[in-house]
């Protein structure tokens, strides 16, 4: 049951970090390596305003927000003039540089030892202490984003997206600024990749830079991929299978050091096998309705 | 005493830029004729780095030998890249988005099998001492490893730029990269340039991989510093431009080692990164494009 708990709430956070990339690569078509870099400023703002500074959690989801945010829009502001694959180049770069900043600033980040003993969410005195609460909670802010985003979606602010998504000119030639859209909707993406990256640092308890590296950015990646870009719901399915298969593996008998690339060998098969057969994903985009006020 | 200091990082930063013009050079082979962000060069890189360290250090091959079998392969790798991963899904008349992202899928399964096969220890690749041995010129040094690193990165430029230029296969390359339809209706197999592009590339990245195993040693991560320096140094030079990939390589490592002077040498990245972000402000086309604008449309 502890194990279970565990599963769903890793699941749970996964699906928040999809859930937010896929707002850009799926809605709008920006294709961002920088989501794990996101998660990691989430991440690290919590741990170390939680352990050092003993904030509580929602006030450092709030800081990790408004950090990602500022930094995705400086970031968006300087680089979303680029187009498709030059844009991605950007995001790589940002990519290493923050993975290098979380390692090598250890008067801040503690560098490559990390931060330990980080304290679950408390709200009003109740604490989300142990698997199960926990669980529930991230299943809560999962349900949350997904109604941000879903709601995000099938506004008109998110047809726009998908109109600049299909043809960036003939978004342009309607009259819809289309850089000022691309740059909001990578922030709200980079913001909600930070609320992921708390919840993780709470969940796991312990953070290193190792895990905000450019592998963590294509694993979300894959998720969107597998899942369906562009259905949030296929993110969260993306997440539960591509989380909870490589968990089987547990029940045989495989040593850790072949086991975690076998299961990095796994989606990344899954990843080009989706894209040649079912480029569309677990749960295809829905469109509502395809008038684009 | 500041000047010698000075001189000395200039002349690391031109040994250093020498490789990083070789990956720019490398990177541009492949995605100005393909437009194909091959991020598996990576896994190309560390590869064929791994070939070179299980053929010399292994097996005990001759150095040599083991360098020119291990570039051969690389180049069949990227080969393998473009006929299993990028053909079929060109066939499906898939954008470039999906490319690039069979290109992460392929990158994470190699980058694994690296780490199945070799675990992820440091391995490093002994060559003669003669190479590494210092020659003092007033107070500076440098090795003759880094002055053959120096020469090769010219003689490729200069074979690249030739090939392009005179041959039939480089200018059928160009025809490609300026437009696809047009070059095939001519008559041009683009199919078969493709294959060409990707194999010279890989080729290309091999040797610079080369340099970089017999001189620090070899890591399975080292891949992804490559092509974010590659792919930096392509956008600065101005895609398309083999000179600029190699003049803004050059730049991008003596800024790097400029940079030491200064600031500690972890950031090196974080200057790669500043030089790129500088470009796309002030100089979208890089150094010498006007291709730029072709590319987005």
């Amino acid at each position: 049951m502890i194990y279970l708990s565990y599963v769903i709430s890793l699941i749970a956070v996964y699906g928040v970090l999809t859930i937010s990339l896929n707002l850009s690569v799926g809605y709008t078509g920006i294709l961002s390596l920088a989501q794990a870099a996101f998660m990691g400023i989430g991440a690290y703002s919590a741990a170390i305003l939680l352990t050092q500074w003993g904030f509580n959690f929602f006030t450092t989801l709030l800081v990790g927000m408004a950090v990602a945010g500022l930094v995705s829009w400086g970031l968006a502001w300087a680089t979303l003039r680029l187009k498709g694959d030059y844009y991605v180049i950007a995001s790589f770069g940002f990519q290493v540089i923050l993975y290098n900043i979380f390692l090598n600033w250890i008067g801040l980040t503690r560098g490559p030892f990390g931060i330990r003993q980080i304290p679950p969410p408390e709200i009003f005195g109740f604490s989300f202490l142990g698997p199960q609460r926990y669980a529930l909670f991230t299943l809560g802010i999962l349900a949350l984003c997904l109604w941000v985003a879903r709601r995000v979606g099938e506004s008109p602010y998110g047809k726009v997206l998908r109109a600049i998504r299909e043809d960036e000119a003939a978004a342009a030639s309607i009259g819809k600024n289309v850089n000022r859209y691309k740059m909001s909707i990578f922030t709200v993406t980079a913001m909600l990749a930070s609320v992921g990256g708390a919840l993780y640092a709470s969940l796991i308890t312990y953070i290193d830079p190792f895990t905000f590296t450019i592998h963590e950015s294509i694993f979300i990646l894959a998720l969107v991929i597998i899942g369906g870009s562009g259905n949030v719901y296929g993110s969260v399915i993306g997440a539960a299978v591509l989380i909870s298969l490589p968990e089987m593996l547990r029940f045989f008998d495989v040593p850790t050091a072949v086991a975690s690339p076998i299961r990095e060998i796994l989606y990344g098969a899954l990843m080009i096998i989706f894209l040649r057969l079912r480029p569309k994903g677990l749960l295809p985009e829905r469109i509502t309705s395809g008038v684009v006020r | 005493m500041e000047f010698w200091l000075f001189l000395q990082l200039l002349i690391n930063g031109i040994i250093a830029g020498s490789l990083y013009a070789l990956l720019g050079i490398s990177f541009t082979a492949i995605f100005a004729p393909t437009r194909i962000f091959h991020f598996m060069h990576a896994s190309v890189y560390v590869f064929a780095g791994y070939f070179l360290y299980q053929f010399a250090m292994g097996w005990g091959w001759p150095v040599p030998v083991s360098i020119l079998v291990a570039v051969l392969l690389a180049g069949f790798m990227g080969v393998l890249a473009e006929r299993v991963i990028y053909a079929p899904l060109r066939r499906m008349g898939a954008g470039s988005m999906e490319m690039l992202l069979s290109s992460f899928g392929g990158y994470v399964i190699l980058q694994n099998l690296i780490l199945l096969i070799w675990k992820s220890d440091p391995r490093t690749v002994k060559i003669p001492e003669v190479l590494k041995n210092g020659i003092p010129v007033g107070l500076l040094t440098f090795t003759p490893l880094d002055i053959l690193t120096v020469i090769t990165a010219g003689a490729a430029l200069w074979a690249v730029t030739l090939f392009m230029r005179h041959t039939k296969v480089g200018k059928a390359m160009r025809a490609v990269e300026n437009d696809p339809l047009g070059a095939t209706i001519t008559g041009i197999p683009t199919e078969w340039v493709r294959l060409v592009s990707f194999f010279l590339g890989s080729v290309l990245v091999a040797v610079a991989v080369t340099f970089h195993v017999v001189d620090k040693g070899l890591e399975p991560t080292i891949g992804v510093n490559a092509v974010l320096v590659a792919t930096v140094a392509m956008i600065v030079g101005g895609v398309g431009s083999y000179s600029g990939a190699a003049l803004a390589g050059l730049m991008i490592g003596i800024a790097e080692n400029l940079g030491i002077w200064q600031i500690p040498s972890e950031w090196k990245n974080t200057i790669t990164f500043c030089v790129l972000v500088l470009f796309i402000l002030f100089r979208p086309r890089g150094f010498f494009g006007h291709r730029m604008t072709r590319y987005e449309g």
